[in-house]
């Protein structure tokens, strides 16, 4: 980080490169997957600018995490904003099918990928950052911006939701 | 007994989730093994809870696949980037004037030393295990193996590439092993890097976990057990170096074997008592009502020995026994003892029959 902010770029681009699958994938799950490529760039874009007056304390990875949450909001605002006036579709989502033994495994990934969908939105958010991303709780925390402690309990409610939500696959 | 202590309150969930995600010290992990264990904890919650937990596999293997690719779009991103804050590396560009035709030559080296240098250095490490011989392995990332008699793996040590190293690029290489033969692997948990098993016609794919992977050469059939966490099990791709990701994968959680066989038919049975499949890591013959062949197979192929039954009512005896695996002539003691048999000593083999009629004594 001190190298970056006396304006090495070859610390710059090994940072990106260190960090950027994750950063990518988590972009997509805060905003859209498509919005994902271009909010981490904004974020590096920002960072380079920014180098002199950075000061970050703690390990580059929070900071990175939280700086995505930012740049995701204010993506996802502005095409709020650009869509303002058309008309809102609402997402139905049907209750998955009772399971029988002989389901197919692609048809399992889609069921839970579904119950996944249905949680209400920082529970979602906390799960996937954890379960698939496999972020700590900490740095879960940066990229939402709210305490380990909230991840902690969001990601109980999540488990608990999706069991019940999942509850053909127990018996 | 009040009904919370049937179900899970929100603390409760939160600490099993905890549990799940990685996110103790062993102290806290222990101590949450033992609260599942406990006989007043939810039974039903606790299991419904752990197979919500595995059940989400697949979309943990989704994901990392996402980021797999986004790896090998890093540096068309950064590129686009550099574009964009417009201080691109100034490269020299040189015209091709009478130099073209050398510098033409030189190309044709430099370009296959290019591709050279960026190729992944593979470096394969053999452990083998010869008849009645066992081994432990213990990987350079901390995972465990047990290696079972008359086997063989191969170790992948994931070297980066030269370019990835001259350009400092992390490199999250997959964590992969081949096996012939029997092993139990006790992976070391990263989530980053999932750890894979090409054996026979299958690959078992799992992040953290206790499983053991059977495929010998004269069997054409795969048998993946797990005893902790969660495992994917695939058969292999055509070019034999990785999953077939197009065909379903098995899921498999603790407790469940899957049988993949040669024609790459997969069953999973559940509920599996594990253990006795694993006998042989802890030098112990385990064996629950097994027929007595069976058993002797098992000795036999253990310490290369020739032990067999004298006749079929014999060889279809049941046999329940745990006994610690020294040699073969005190585990055939003990079944002796156990079945009233008696040992004889035929050439080179030790035949097995019911014990001779000895005169009662005399009240």
């Amino acid at each position: 980080m001190a190298r970056i902010r006396a304006g090495d770029h070859d610390a710059f681009n090994a940072t990106f490169r260190a960090h950027y699958p994750l950063l990518r994938s988590v972009a997509g799950r805060l905003a859209t997957p498509d919005q994902a490529d271009e909010i981490v760039q904004d974020v590096f874009l920002s960072l380079w600018e920014r180098r002199s007056l950075l000061h970050v304390q703690g390990a580059l990875r929070p900071y990175l995490l939280s700086a995505i949450r930012f740049a995701s909001a204010s993506r996802v605002r502005r095409d709020q904003v650009a869509r303002r006036h058309q008309p809102t579709v609402l997402e139905l989502h049907q209750r998955p099918q009772p399971a029988d033994e002989a389901m197919l495994s692609e048809e399992r990934t889609q069921m839970v990928r579904a119950a996944v969908d249905r949680l209400p939105p920082r529970c979602r958010e906390v799960f996937e950052l954890v379960r698939l991303e496999g972020l700590s709780y900490a740095d879960t925390a940066a990229a939402l911006g709210i305490s380990p402690k909230t991840v902690d309990a969001q990601l109980g409610k999540a488990l608990r939701r999706l069991r019940d939500d999942l509850a053909p696959f127990h018996r | 007994m009040p009904s919370r202590e049937q179900q899970f309150d929100d603390e409760d969930w939160s600490r099993l989730a905890r549990h799940l995600a990685g996110e103790q010290d062993e102290t806290a992990a222990a101590a949450v093994r033992t609260w599942l264990a406990r006989e007043r904890t939810p039974v039903a919650d606790a299991n419904e809870g752990l197979s919500t937990w595995h059940a989400v596999a697949p979309l943990v293997h989704a994901a990392a696949r996402d980021r797999q690719s986004f790896q090998e779009e890093t540096d068309q991103a950064l590129a686009r980037l550099n574009s964009r804050l417009a201080i691109a590396p100034a490269r020299p560009v040189r015209r091709v004037g009478r130099l073209g035709a050398g510098i033409a030559a030189a190309l044709v080296i430099a370009v296959p030393l290019a591709y050279q240098m960026g190729k992944p250095r593979m470096e394969w490490r053999t452990y083998t295990t010869g008849a009645a011989q066992r081994s432990s392995v213990v990987l350079p990332d901390g995972s465990q193996v047990e290696l079972r008699a008359s086997s063989r793996l191969d170790v992948r040590s994931g070297r980066r590439s030269l370019m990835a190293w001259a350009t400092r690029q992390a490199a999250p290489e997959a964590r992969m092993v081949r096996l012939q033969g029997e092993a139990r692997f006790i992976v070391t948990h990263d989530r980053q890097r999932p750890f894979r098993v090409l054996a026979g016609k299958a690959v078992a794919e799992d992040l953290g976990t206790d499983f053991s992977v059977r495929a010998y050469p004269d069997d054409a059939s795969v048998r993946v057990a797990v005893r902790e966490g969660a495992v994917a099990v695939r058969p292999q791709a055509a070019r034999g170096d990785s999953a077939d990701y197009t065909r379903p994968a098995a899921m498999l959680a603790p407790g469940d074997v899957a049988m993949l066989d040669g024609a790459g038919v997969m069953v999973v049975t559940r509920n599996v008592d594990v253990a006795t499949l694993d006998g042989w890591v802890g030098d112990r013959l385990v064996f629950r009502s097994q027929p007595l062949h069976t058993v002797l197979a098992q000795l036999n192929w253990t310490f290369d020995g020739r032990a067999t039954v004298h006749d079929d009512a014999t060889a279809e005896r049941r046999v329940t026994i745990d006994i610690p695996a020294r040699t073969l002539e005190a585990a055939l003691r003990t079944l002796a003892a156990l079945l009233d048999l008696d040992l004889v000593t035929q050439g080179d083999s030790i035949v097995l029959r019911p014990a001779s009629r000895r005169p009662t004594p005399a009240p």
